[in-house]
């Protein structure tokens, strides 16, 4: 007889080995981050080694008064936030008319949402151009967030039908009888029973517009003072010399933010994933 | 507190089959009405007429009075307990009590009086502050109840509220809700398809099929005096049995069956050669003397415990019937037995309408009104 301790012990082991292996394979950049950003110019250009041998720790400190990392930061986060806060704005709305109303060429726009899912910006980045000189949006944060909103619409407004379309209609009846229009059931029902899928729509748009790289370097070319983290990095590759150290530390900080919105958000994020693979 | 009348109501949502023809019902203020019938009769599409959540293709509806075929429905002064409940998950038990009040913009002190009257009436004052996802089926239906008791409306109406509870529980809530329309007197309309349901609770029933209302009445009219052969068998159980008879020397005559022609019978015979014989099994008698004796020969019998359910052929390979008898009674598999049934149990129906036939002092009645 075999005792069922053994095997959870067994399959605990397992698992955690397997998660060990994944968390190592995660973490190792941000090794090579930490350890190049501390490492002298000399032991850069030196044979390799995995830890610097005379750290430079100042560079943590030093990064925090380089204005144009912080300007950078703070671009990110206008774009990111913009990007956020205009795609939920658009595709609530969306999403709620696609899941409750049956209209004529409901299920074709669907399919041409869909679509337009599969572009990526680089594709379109000449005519996006274009079309941003043409409507005055060239230079600016709204124009970055407005086409950046626009590639991740498609994802998004799937996403929240999916999670609209599974709320019982018998709820939003019971709304209807207890005195709410649309958009109260909207907000006293639908919003609050679909928070798993608003938090993974709104960190899936966040992440896009704060790694948002082509459009921002295309639309903001001529305005480095509106340059984000992405833009601010690549441009400190300079054509004879690498600022190695500030490049590694500035992309460890970009980071940061992304992990600690995960973090906030997880619960969320695991149940509306979990939802839309159940389905 | 209200009536509610649906005058010539028709919904249709494919021109081919329409869910409810024409139909022309009067709920009586303080009643209540069970609409009852097989999936797909249209009980509920009416329920949500009435409701408004459907408007009716043709028609009106008034409540009260007052027509509010065109009302919103937050403005037709209804309550509905919905068939999954449809509490809000994110609110507590009080939240969602409130919450009609609220959105009606009530005054705290009334919405506090009403949904702590109705937290004791359903002895929900325990469960206040938990949500429904913690609650069991009989909980949530309570507060379900709760949530159409606070607003005060005129009219309840209720879809097949029980039917997501178990057998015990079903029973128990349907005494419940019996004792609160005693309590309260407020108009309820209410949809099962439970024929039990509907016989038990209703002031009045209103059975339909195929969107087509077959007949209202008390459960008691239904019962012994039903319009066709629909309703003759939708209500009771076990179901009535049918045999199609033909009049041979002055009796009907199906197999075994002889059922000597009396005087109400040869009137609602009415020179037909031959007809549909109804009998409910509960009907049939060990030893009585009922007009109509037969000798039958049991297949099966089913000990239910009060009773004993005795099903026979009354002819080669026809349909059994079933008879109801004393769990008592010395019954044995293929030992032939002599049931009785009394002549005035015996229902005719025409062969080809389904019409229940009837004499012609009861024609006069209005068909489908058997109150």
């Amino acid at each position: 007889m075999r005792r069922p301790g053994f095997h959870l012990d067994a399959w605990r082991f397992t698992l955690y080995g397997a998660a060990l292996i994944v968390a190592g394979i995660c973490l190792f950049p941000y090794l090579v981050m930490v350890s190049t950003a501390l490492k002298p110019d000399a032991e850069l250009a030196g044979a390799q080694s995995w830890l610097p041998t005379a750290p430079n720790w100042s560079i943590f400190v030093d990064i925090w008064t380089d204005e144009t990392v912080l300007r950078g930061l703070r671009n990110s986060l206008i774009i990111a936030f913009g990007v956020t806060f205009l795609t939920l704005a658009c595709a609530i709305p969306a999403a709620y008319a696609l899941a409750r109303h049956r209209f004529p060429l409901r299920d074709g726009f669907m399919t041409v949402v869909l679509v337009t899912q599969m572009l990526s910006p680089i594709v379109v980045i000449v005519p996006l151009f274009q079309t941003a000189t043409d409507l005055g949006l060239l230079g600016g944060f709204p124009g970055v967030i407005l086409a950046s909103s626009a590639f991740i619409l498609p994802f998004s407004i799937w996403l929240l039908t999916g999670f609209f379309s599974a709320i019982s209609t018998e709820l939003e009846e019971a709304a209807t009888l207890d005195a709410c229009g649309r958009l109260a059931t909207l907000w006293h029902v639908i919003l609050p029973l679909s928070l798993p899928g608003l938090a993974a729509t709104a960190v899936y748009s966040f992440l896009f517009g704060w790694n948002e790289f082509v459009i921002s370097l295309t639309f903001l070319s001529a305005v480095p003072e509106k340059w984000p983290v992405t833009v601010g990095v690549f441009s400190s590759i300079g054509q004879w010399d690498i600022g190695w150290q500030a490049l590694m530390m500035t992309a460890l900080i970009s980071t940061l933010p992304v992990l600690l919105l995960f973090s906030f958000v997880q619960k969320y994020l695991d149940r509306g994933f979990a939802t839309l693979i159940g389905r | 507190m209200a009536s509610v009348t649906l005058h010539d109501v028709s919904k249709s949502y494919d021109a081919a089959v329409p869910a409810v023809a024409d139909l022309t019902l009067e709920v009586v203020d303080g009643e209540f009405m069970v609409l009852v019938g097989p999936s797909g009769c249209g009980k509920s599409t009416l329920l949500r007429m009435i409701a408004g959540f459907v408007a009716p293709s043709e028609g009106s509806i008034t409540i009260g009075g007052r027509d509010v075929t065109d009302v919103r429905p937050r403005d037709r002064d209804v309550a509905m307990v919905f068939q999954s409940y449809a509490l809000y998950p994110h609110m507590t038990v009080r939240q969602n009590l409130e919450f009609g009040l609220k959105r009606r913009r009530q005054p705290r002190a009334a919405i506090d009086e009403q949904v702590s009257e109705a937290a004791r009436v359903l002895e929900l004052e325990p469960l206040l502050d938990r949500h429904p996802d913690t609650l069991s089926g009989g909980q949530r239906q309570r507060v379900a109840i709760g949530r159409a008791m606070v607003r005060e409306p005129a009219v309840y109406l209720m879809d097949e509220p029980l039917s997501n509870l178990d057998a015990k529980l079903r029973v128990s809530m349907r005494s419940e809700l019996a004792r609160l329309h005693a309590t309260l007197g407020v108009t309820t309309i209410y949809v099962t398809h439970d024929q039990t349901e509907a016989m038990t609770l209703g002031d009045r029933v209103c059975v339909l099929d195929g969107g087509v209302l077959q007949q209202v009445g008390e459960p008691r009219a239904l019962y012994e005096r039903p319009v066709n052969r629909f309703v003759a068998g939708f209500i009771g159980s076990p179901a009535m049995n049918f045999v199609e008879a033909e009049v041979i020397d002055d009796a009907l005559v199906y197999g075994a069956l002889r059922i000597p022609l009396d005087g109400r019978l040869r009137d609602e015979l009415d020179g037909r050669r031959s007809v549909t014989v109804g009998i409910r099994p509960g009907d049939f008698d060990l030893d009585g003397d009922g007009a109509v004796r037969v000798t039958v020969t049991p297949e099966l019998l089913e000990y239910l415990g009060g009773e004993q359910a005795v099903e026979f052929p009354l002819a080669e390979r026809g349909e059994r019937f079933v008879a109801l008898v004393s769990p008592r009674a010395p019954i044995g598999l293929g030992r032939p037995l002599e049931l009785c049934v009394a002549s005035d149990r015996i229902h005719l129906f025409d062969h080809g309408s389904g019409l229940a036939l009837r004499s012609g002092r009861d024609a006069v009645r209005r068909p489908l009104e058997t109150r």
